[in-house]
């Protein structure tokens, strides 16, 4: 037998803007299109009356201007706790949703356990007011949401008995229909479902039928289970203009506080992060930030935002805020038992990402060889550890180590170097770029060897033509050093050691 | 016995003066019975000794040693070209090639990768963390050692001295602290001793002579003094060589210096 559940946010503006700052709770929280005192109260306390009107009576009411983006927010996150159920979800309304329970019973044996479950998790994302029902129809589900705080389970035997009492004024009929049925003295649902539907048909049209129907708990369209897309994106309106880094910091910490909840929530992790900020003369101010590994740590995503910003500022201060996660899925691997313990991959990747935090994007990763015969190339790859399972086996007396090898040193980028000599090769060396002397003092040339030459990628722009060397300095160093065939120029570009 | 002694102190006597930079000024012998005029280094190559192993490396055992992961702080300087960052490369290729993780915080963004390929390491289980400041570098150092990485290769190379000398000893100490919590290894790669007796192991490489045959530059030749040792005698002498094709031959990807070769 079908079992639904419905999730219903009854104030969703309301809801979106406690979920931004939570805590406004427990306050007269008003919502306006605009901030001005003629507005009109669109949600939250004493809707319908102006924001004037409304300090009359209560002088502490806090208002705040709707957030379009707050409101798709809070919509998706209620999508986010519906899947985190079940796949099956029906995106009926804005606030609404239907989950179908089928298949659920593995993960939560009862339904109260299911109740129970929802509820921490809409907690968990901010949306504690929403109310959760359960009944064998989505009408029925609605119904059991809608009625006293919600949070009924309605079986199938008890259906009737349920409806039986409610008020009919929670199918929400039209007005015509409903000061009808008020003159009738049909006030409550149970009324209304004995009713004759033929009878019902023939005075109060297509509109009555339905009301009957829909007050005998039958669903009026069949369930349309909607994919929710992997979308993640929250934001902020920060009120003011906002140029100062640590006052940002606070409304960023915000949003991808409530970006790493909704990610959590779906057993992902973020691996990209899109900046998009309006500035305060309106234009977009827009900055992607690439992962070193998949994280949910606030903190860290702070740091990198801020550390983005810090090397690449907007210029202007900063009027509202959004942020897009690109969601990745967090390793998980079985670690064997015969190999040497590794860190857990969850521990792995907020690892790599703090050190990112730490030292800056880009600046993190496994070492990698590029398909180059250019000595010096050589390239950072995103760390992506091993799975364990093909790991290769160790064996007992420890791997066999290769003879031990000459290391180079890279001087990043090469130093140019003035060379004098015209025996064809560098007699005494020095540097032309005075504050690079600690990396090459340079000095006469004690030995040498070379040259040899090097040449290719002649089809592209990175082509190069040069003359190696490796020369030991009177400095008490070992150095390669090339010239370039091109422009004649001379570079130290490591140092071997 | 007491010859090994008198050797010992002698050793001792010529690191020690060699730290407060009378290398070579002053030569050490003399009053104990039995110990000879031991000449002290300095900047003139001593003849190749005929008995240097090219591998396998006598410092492994000190280095690498066999047996589990103890919770070390090994602190390797020593002066340019001397092979100290072949030491660090062959310690990476020991442990990933046992399964393990590195990493490898590079200060001066000195990495090259493919002188890690060639001493035979596991790229991929290595993490290279690039910082761009000495404090990030040691956070970077400590945050690898509690994530449970087996062996963290902290170079400070490109740091400046007078920053070095003034970090403070507590610095090592908690970097020591941590290798032990987690049972890994710290390397400190660095161009004068800075850690003080922090390090479980501290090492002072110098090199004897730079291999030039004839027109090629095949690898150099060092050694290894053990300045403090923990757990076993200081003063001991570890020669090694290290060359760019070790077991092949002298550099096949390089022609003879009057032709050319065409790589692309």
């Amino acid at each position: 037998m079908a079992r639904y559940s419905c999730l219903l946010v009854l104030d969703l503006p309301l809801a979106a803007a406690l979920r931004a700052e939570p805590e406004l709770q427990g306050n007269p929280v008003a919502i306006v299109e605009e901030g001005d005192e003629r507005a009109t109260i669109l949600a939250g306390w004493m809707r319908g009356l102006t924001v004037a009107q409304a300090r009359t009576i209560r002088p502490d009411l806090i208002v705040r201007p709707l957030s379009v983006e707050g409101v798709r927010s809070a919509r998706e996150a209620l999508l986010d706790v519906a899947c985190s159920v079940t796949p099956r979800v029906e995106d009926a309304a804005p606030g609404l949703a239907f989950l179908d329970l089928e298949g659920t019973q593995a993960l939560f044996p009862t339904e109260r356990g299911l109740r129970t479950a929802l509820e921490a998790r809409l907690e968990e994302t901010g949306l504690e007011g929403t109310r959760v029902g359960i009944g064998p129809t989505r009408t029925v589900s609605h119904l059991a949401a809608s009625h006293r705080g919600g949070g009924h389970i309605v079986p199938a035997h008890s259906v009737r008995e349920f409806l039986e009492t409610l008020p009919v004024d929670l199918l929400d009929p039209p007005q015509e229909e409903a000061e009808r049925l008020t003159r009738w003295g049909i006030h409550t649902l149970g009324e209304l479902a004995n009713l004759p539907l033929d009878a019902l048909g023939s005075r109060l049209g297509e509109e009555g039928v339905r009301l009957a129907r829909r007050a005998r708990g039958e669903d009026l369209i069949p369930f349309r289970p909607t994919s929710a897309p992997l979308r993640f994106e929250e934001g902020t309106e920060t009120g003011y203009p906002v140029g100062n880094l640590e006052t940002l910091a606070f409304f960023l910490r915000g949003v991808l506080d409530r970006l790493t909840r909704r990610l959590r929530l779906r057993g992902l992790a973020c691996r990209e992060l899109h900046l998009e900020f309006v500035l305060e003369s309106g234009k977009l101010f827009a900055r992607p930030i690439r992962l070193a590994a998949p994280t949910l740590e606030v903190p860290v995503l702070v740091s990198l935002v801020r550390l983005a910003l810090e090397q690449n500022p907007p210029g202007e201060p900063i009027e509202r805020v959004r942020i897009v996660a690109t969601p990745g899925g967090v390793d998980t691997a079985q670690l064997d038992l015969f190999l040497p313990p590794l860190p857990a991959p969850a521990e792995l990747a907020v690892t790599v990402a703090r050190l990112e935090a730490l030292c800056g994007s880009g600046r993190v990763g496994a070492p990698g060889l590029e398909d180059t015969h250019r000595p010096e190339a050589g390239r950072l790859d995103p760390f992506n550890r091993e799975n364990p399972e093909t790991r290769a086996p160790v064996p007992q007396n420890g791997p066999a180590l290769p003879p031990p090898a000459l290391a180079l040193r890279a001087l990043r980028p090469p130093v140019p170097v003035r060379v004098y000599g015209t025996d064809g090769g560098p007699a005494h060396v020095e540097p032309l770029d005075g504050a690079r002397a600690r990396e090459l003092a340079g000095g006469r040339v004690l030995h040498r060897a070379g040259p040899w030459r090097l040449y290719g990628e002649w089809w592209g722009e990175s082509r190069f033509a040069r003359d190696y060397f490796d020369v030991e300095l009177a400095d008490g160093g070992i150095y390669r050093m090339y010239r370039n065939l091109e422009d004649g120029g001379w570079f130290v570009d490591g140092t071997y050691d | 016995m007491e010859s090994r002694v008198q050797k010992s102190r002698v050793q001792s006597l010529e690191i020690a003066l060699r730290e407060v930079g009378l290398a070579g000024r002053v030569r050490v012998g003399g009053p104990l019975p039995g110990a000879s005029l031991h000449p002290a280094p300095g900047p003139e190559p001593r003849p190749m000794d005929e008995a240097v192993p090219p591998a396998p490396l006598s410092l492994d055992s000190l280095l690498w040693p066999p047996e589990s992961r103890r919770g070390r702080l090994i602190e390797v300087a020593g002066e340019a070209s001397s092979g100290r960052t072949a030491l660090a490369c062959r310690m990476v290729a020991g442990t990933t090639l046992r399964g393990e993780l590195v990493g490898w915080v590079d200060l001066p963004d000195a990495l090259d990768p493919r002188s890690l390929r060639r001493a035979g390491a596991e790229m991929g289980s290595l993490l290279w963390a690039r910082p761009r400041g000495l404090s990030e570098a040691l956070r970077c150092a400590e945050l690898l050692l509690r994530t449970g990485f087996a062996l963290v290769v902290l170079d400070l190379q490109g740091a400046s001295l007078s920053r070095l000398a003034r970090l403070a000893s507590p610095i090592w100490i908690r970097l020591l602290r941590r290798a032990q919590e987690a049972r890994a290894t710290a390397l400190v790669l660095v161009p004068e001793r800075v850690a003080g007796a922090s390090p479980t192991l501290g090492l002072w490489t110098e090199r004897r002579r730079a291999l030039f045959e004839g027109e090629l530059f095949e690898g150099i030749e060092a050694y290894a003094t053990v300045v403090r040792n923990r757990v076993g005698p200081i003063g001991m002498e570890h020669p090694f060589r290290v060359l760019q094709r070790p077991g092949g031959p002298p550099n096949p990807s390089r022609s003879p210096p009057t032709r050319s070769a065409s790589v692309g």
